[in-house]
């Protein structure tokens, strides 16, 4: 639907530009028209391009990472950021170097305390060879992006066992950004399924279906899930067994999505287009395919959108009830948990970065969804 | 006849039956000097000003009257080690406020307000004194216990305690299959499940009797520091209030009401009675408000985020001086809905006694807002466990994990691949040592030289060792959760043992679950705690049967005379043949110290367990005016000793 | 109508039967049971129970009875004297614990309830009706980043920094003077002091997310045909606004009403934690770990009871919202 301008406004230069697209927006297709609104959502855009460098370093994420995961730097426990320096003494500006830190506990506050060892400077090197390593985890390689000679270089800091804090956080990216997927889309296609039958079948079906809801969305999950880590086998690992739940939770976890499906249904059924269509003889089957999946399927994936960021926090939050993921698997879950104490905010504040990450994935994939609802909104 | 080390100035009494006799400090020439001045100069003993004040208004009797005839005197080397503490007199007034995340628990409440019938300084069972009976002989063969109550003893609600008492403990409760199902080990001959029952006579008001078929010394042990704490209760309870939950002492009618009003059933009337009778382990419950009690501190109705305890006005023990126990008037401890929420709790000063729950790692925020919140963190003390070791499962089906773990040289290999110093500096802020009885030698070359010794020395492709079957071996390791930092420590073994090239799959397993499979006997590796090794009167912490419960069949075999479980291997038997010992002699006795070096021996030449430290400081939060704190030794014995604490 | 309300009435006495059996049951599946954490907890403390001690306490705690037996007593004793049963931790009746709570949780409940409201819908009718303007993407923003934080983060940072800053430590709805004393005015003044910031907290995530489904609805309202007649026709650009399109925006607040309450109270969960407030999510979390059953099995049970309800509810509002609703769900 074009929108006029109104006779009393000036018509804007933005309003102009759209009045202009307008005149081929008769003749594109429906993909189209959503590709050029969804262009003009400036941070939806930045979204995408944020989430596709996320993804990307995770799924490399042993090549951005200078260490592994798991290596411990004794002597190192929470050590904070290695300073990344320019500049030395006398030498003016030269390629990125740290120096060398000397641990010492303050014997009556027990304070880590860390001073730099300005004699003894490392340079960082970039596409250095490294001990062999598996790339996603079966690819032999050798090159990490970048790494020191002597003093190693921590980012974010170190953790309590002395591992490099940005290692871990890139790692961590790869199951805290992945993990979600399964879950989201085994809850998505049955509330699909079962929110698009109980609307469109109505009368007996719908209310027994709807009955069921009520009782689903009333199971609390925690001993479920309790049960569950009880019930699978032992041998799997901490990520198959998280991810193993969280498939089977959305078994039982439709039940909102398939209330959200069917009252859109009950209401898009009810419009003038589908009447028509239901006038003009069309069966059931192609009314929904035709005329209604359409008008829903920019909503779903709006849904889908939105539901894998909360995956993500929700992971971060089944970990700090000590539900989630555990070490020694490398989430950031895993990583906010181990500094979800008040001494690690106070004292230790460089243990709280992968939190910056959550909030950014989180962020950038609301953006998405929030330029695709825009985008999709039929009625523009 | 005085086979045992005993104090200096110690009365022996029934010589002529020769029997040994331990008397309670009151008897004491030495320590009872002051007292003896005090009640010398008009047998005046000091008092609370609260309590003083109810005496002034006519709601308490006197001092001179609650008191018993023979108070407990509490001076140095009583209560806590006499190197540890130099106890100071004291004065009255002040609360004590501690922090639980357990709405069910707080051991720092429950330590301080429980009392065992006999005790020793700090649990060291050296000597074993009276304490709620103030005295006690032993028989010469460790077979017969007789004890006699201190005269005009009273419960905190001032109900006389007598041998009544005792009678309706062991005979209606104790002894009645509707309330104890199944009679706990400690009271049948030699502390085993199998052994006779004790036999249980009242002499007279004051004076009972406890025999056994056998030989029996630990039972000293079991009625001074209980089966690890303890208490009185279990065979002392104040039948006047309970009377009415006994099915068969209660008027039918009144019973049948109350169970009606606690919404149970007509056939439960022993639910009513066990909720009703309050245990050692229920002492800090809100349930157990106002119930009477022989310790210094009584349960009173708080609201539910707090636990609160006020003075004992009956209480039994005075100071030097003849000042009746405890100094501080309230002793309280506020739920919090996590663990973590206590360092919060702590610097805002809401809370200024705790041991036990403050981590090492938030020792430094601690210290750092100690003037902030008006407390101070002490590192003086050390924890009253090891406090945690690793615990191999021999008897998991697992044919393959056997094979591996039985070899001695297996373990020998993962002892010295285990970097104990490590751990502690990581975990313990470095206050702790490694333990000796382990020989701890800290070298992964001789680990990977054994390893590859005794056959492990083939790899697969990820660099780790093969087991016999040919397939990788996995040293599968379950931690429980819910234990801080012990996912940490998991972690940190983790590492060693794979840069030794055994493969060490870590999980960390909800606590039921760990619980279940435990039961089952299906742990491999796993982390328990452990009771520390200089604390020798804890042998049974060692056993098969306890901790993580590493080789249950060989228990249940030995107990079952063989019908059930595994028979064990020799060095399993040497170790009960050692524990034999430690159940028949006294815990002091030359044989039962004798034991202990065995022990030692044994511990380092099979090295079944790993303990990771020892001597390990346990944090605590005092108030930084707390008068009578240890200054040495385990923070759990001064804690026990909280009647002694003052605010300067 | 009545008929409609009639029926779903009498379905609910099955249905909460039905959500009662499967929440009884899903608490008893995980592994062990009350009395395995309690033997825990005590081993952690040193002590250690003989198997015959822990034989005595199975009899005492009654959980020597078959599983449907326990379910039996407990519901007979909810219909029958609407006594929920006894908590194994706080060694308690259930009743006791939860009335207990139940006001501090309704507070705060209800007052997240309204911060959310009145902050949202003035914020999202703005950022409809001026949809791309800075004040729309600042919002935008604000609220996505409010959606985005995980909340203990949020909590446990907020209230350090307020600590390190002015030295008054949030730890509790009361501060320690007060949670003994009866209720007085300086006790409600204290917990003012003490209630906003859970508020914020719980409201944060709420309002952002009730700010985008607004602005979303009435964006979609604001074009739709009889807007733009009636706009053509001369109606002003308020009444546009409130007649119809604002009621309709409104459609989603109303349809999640039912579902409030429940949902404020478990989504309390985490906040009420990490800043320890003495309300019915972190004892219904406790009591789930723990498997305290008859404490766990009642606050599901009751929030059930609202789920149902509120459902009810919502239906009957979208019914009297959205007529096209009401004859789609009666034909």
């Amino acid at each position: 639907m074009r929108r006029p301008a109104a006779a009393s406004e000036p018509e804007t230069r933005a309003q102009e530009r759209r009045r202009r697209r307008a005149l081929s927006i008769e003749t594109a297709s429906q993909g189209q028209l959503i590709w050029w609104r969804f262009r003009r959502h400036k941070l939806a855009l930045t979204g995408i391009a944020v989430l596709a460098l996320m993804y990307g370093i995770s799924l490399f994420a042993e090549f951005f990472s200078p260490y592994d995961k798991q290596a411990r730097f004794e002597g190192f426990e929470n050590s904070r950021p290695t300073p990344v320096r320019f500049f030395a003494a006398g030498e003016g500006l030269q390629g990125p170097f740290v120096y060398g830190l000397e641990r010492s506990v303050n014997r009556e506050t027990f304070r880590v305390q860390f001073t730099e060892d300005e004699s003894a400077p490392s340079a960082i090197r970039f596409f250095v060879r490294t001990e062999p390593y598996k790339l996603m985890g079966f690819i032999p390689a050798q090159v990490r992006l970048f790494g020191t000679d002597g003093a190693p270089v921590f980012l974010f800091g170190t953790d309590r066992l002395g591992r490099d804090v940005y290692s871990r956080t890139v790692s961590g990216a790869r199951i805290s950004l992945l993990i979600g997927f399964g879950g989201v889309f085994v809850s998505f296609v049955l509330g699909c399924l079962i929110g698009g039958f109980s609307g469109m079948s109505g009368g007996m079906v719908d209310e027994v279906i709807q009955r069921v809801i009520e009782v689903l969305l009333s199971i609390p999950t925690i001993p479920l899930w309790m049960a569950l880590a009880a019930a699978i086998p032992r041998d799997w690992s901490v990520t198959q067994t998280y991810f193993a739940i969280t498939i089977v939770l959305a078994v039982v976890g439709w039940a909102g999505l398939a209330r959200i499906v069917r009252g859109k249904l009950l209401s898009l059924r009810e419009e003038d287009f589908i009447r028509a269509a239901k006038i003009a003889g069309a069966t059931s089957t192609s009314t929904i395919v035709r005329h209604l999946l359409p008008n829903f399927v920019s909503y779903l994936v709006v849904h889908v959108t939105l539901a894998i960021p909360q995956t993500i926090l929700g992971e971060t939050s089944l970990s700090f009830l000590g539900l989630g993921m555990q070490p020694p698997a490398v989430s950031w879950g895993v990583l906010l948990k181990e500094a979800q104490d008040l001494a690690a905010v106070a004292q230790r504040s460089w243990q709280l970065i992968p939190g910056i990450f959550v909030v950014l994935a989180v962020l950038m994939f609301s953006f998405v969804g929030d330029g695709l609802r825009d985008a999709a909104d039929p009625y523009q | 006849m005085t086979r045992l080390c005993v104090r200096m100035g110690m009365v022996a009494l029934g010589m002529a039956l020769a029997l040994t006799a331990w008397a309670g400090g009151e008897t004491e020439e030495g320590s009872a000097g002051t007292a003896a001045a005090a009640a010398a100069s008009g047998g005046a003993y000091g008092e609370a000003p609260v309590l003083a004040q109810m005496v002034a208004a006519g709601d308490l009797p006197p001092v001179e009257e609650r008191l018993p005839d023979n108070p407990m005197v509490v001076t140095t080397g009583t209560l806590v080690r006499a190197e540890d503490l130099t106890v100071e007199i004291g004065q009255y007034g002040g609360t004590l406020r501690s922090v639980t995340a357990n709405p069910e628990l707080d051991w720092n409440l429950r330590d301080a307000a429980m009392e065992n019938f006999i005790m020793s300084p700090a649990h060291t069972v050296n000597p074993m004194m009276g304490n709620v009976a103030g005295s006690f002989e032993i028989s010469d063969d460790n077979r017969v216990f007789t004890f006699t109550l201190r005269s005009g003893l009273k419960w905190s609600d001032g109900t006389p305690v007598s041998t009544e008492d005792m009678k309706f403990a062991v005979e209606d409760v104790l002894f009645l299959e509707a309330l104890t199902p199944a009679l706990p080990s400690r009271w049948k001959a030699g502390g085993q499940p199998d052994g006779t029952p004790m036999t249980f006579e009242v002499v007279d008001g004051l004076t009972f009797r406890i025999s056994f078929d056998q030989r029996y010394g630990r039972f000293v042990r079991e009625m001074g520091v209980g089966q690890l704490w303890g208490g009185y209760n279990e065979i002392l309870k104040p039948r006047h209030v309970l009377l009415q939950y006994h099915q068969r002492h209660a008027d039918a009618a009144d019973l049948e009401a109350s169970l009606k009003e606690s919404g149970l059933g007509a056939d439960e009337w022993h639910r009513l009675f066990l909720q009703k009778d309050i245990l050692w382990h229920e002492n800090m419950r809100s349930d157990a408000a106002n119930f009477p009690t022989l310790g210094p501190w009584v349960r009173v109705e708080s609201p539910q985020d707090l636990m609160v305890m006020e003075r004992n006005p009956y209480y039994y023990k005075v100071d030097a001086a003849g000042n009746q126990l405890p100094y501080v008037d309230r002793y309280e401890s506020v739920i919090v809905a996590k663990a973590e929420n206590i360092p919060l709790k702590v610097i805002a000063g809401d809370v200024n006694l705790n041991r036990d729950l403050i981590a090492h790692d938030k020792v430094p925020l601690l210290k750092e807002n100690e003037e902030r919140g008006g407390y101070r963190v002490d590192t003086n003390l050390v924890y009253h466990n090891a406090p945690v070791a690793m615990f191999l499962n021999y008897l998991n089906p697992d044919e393959n994990w056997r094979e591996v773990v039985w070899n001695e040289r297996f373990r020998a290999a993962v002892n010295k691949a285990i970097n104990y110093q490590n751990i502690i500096d990581v975990m313990f802020l470095g206050l702790g040592e490694p333990n000796p009885w382990i020989e701890p030698d800290y070298d992964p070359e001789e680990a990977m030289r054994i390893l590859d010794e005794i056959g492990l020395d083939k790899k697969d492709a990820d660099g780790f060792r093969l087991g016999p079957d040919g397939e990788q071996f996995q040293f599968v390791f379950e931690i429980r959760e819910g234990a801080a930092d012990w996912e940490k420590m998991g972690e940190l073994i983790t590492a060693d043992l794979e840069a030794v090239g055994i493969r060490t799959p870590l999980k960390l397993i909800a606590r039921q679950l760990w619980i279940e499979r435990r039961d089952a006997g299906q742990l491999y590796a796993t982390l328990d705690w452990l009771d520390d090794v200089n604390w020798p009167i804890l042998v049974t912490d060692y056993l098969p049967n306890t901790r993580s419960r590493w080789g249950q069949g060989w228990h249940t075999w030995l107990g079952t005379g063989g019908a059930q479980g595994e028979e064990p291997p020799a060095w399993i038997k040497e170790l009960y043949a050692l524990y034999g010992t430690f159940t028949a002699e006294l815990p002091n006795s030359d044989q039962a110290l004798s034991a202990v070096d065995q022990f030692a021996a044994w511990m380092t030449t099979y090295i079944p367990m790993f303990p990771l430290a020892r001597d390990v400081v346990g944090p605590v939060i005092v108030p930084p005016n707390l008068g009578n704190l240890a200054g040495s030794g385990k923070s759990s014995a001064t804690w026990f000793a909280a009647e002694q604490f003052y605010l300067k | 109508m009545v008929r409609f309300i009639a029926r779903r009435l009498t379905i609910m006495v099955p249905l909460l039967l039905l959500i009662s059996v499967i929440t009884f049951a899903v608490i008893q599946l995980p592994p062990g049971d009350y009395l395995t954490t309690y033997i825990a907890a005590l081993r952690e403390s040193g002590a250690e129970l003989d198997d015959a001690e822990v034989e005595n306490l199975t009899a005492q705690f009654g959980l020597d009875k078959p599983i449907y037996v326990q379910y039996i007593r407990w519901m007979a004793g909810i219909v029958f004297q609407g006594d929920l049963g006894w908590s194994f931790q706080w060694e308690k009746r259930v009743n006791e614990v939860i009335a207990e709570r139940l006001p501090t949780t309704l507070a705060i409940s209800i007052s997240s309830l309204f911060f959310v409201w009145l902050l949202a819908i003035p914020i999202a009718v703005v950022s409809a009706t001026n949809q791309y303007t800075w004040f729309d993407y600042l919002f935008t923003l604000i609220g996505f980043i409010g959606l985005s934080m995980p909340q203990f983060l949020v909590a446990l940072v907020t209230s350090w920094v307020i600590y390190d800053v002015t030295g008054w430590a949030i730890t509790g709805l009361f501060s320690l003077e007060y949670v003994d004393a009866p209720w007085s005015w300086a006790k409600l003044l204290d917990l003012l002091k003490n209630v906003w910031l859970p508020v914020i907290i719980i409201g944060l995530a709420g309002t952002a997310g009730l700010i985008r489904v607004i602005r979303g609805t009435l964006l979609d309202e604001l074009r739709k045909q009889y807007v733009v007649t009636a706009r053509a026709k001369g109606v002003s650009e308020r009444n546009l606004l409130f007649k119809y399109p604002i009621r309709i925006a409104m459609n989603p607040v109303f349809s999640t009403l039912g579902w409030l309450l429940p949902s404020l109270i478990s989504g309390q969960v985490i906040v009420g934690i990490v800043l320890n407030l003495q309300t019915i999510g972190p004892v219904l979390l406790r009591a789930t770990l723990a498997q305290d059953m008859f404490l766990a099995g009642a606050i599901v049970l009751i929030l059930g009871v609202l789920t149902v309800i509120g459902t009810l509810v919502s239906d009957i509002c979208l019914a009297w919202l959205d007529p096209r609703i009401r004859m789609g769900a009666d034909a």
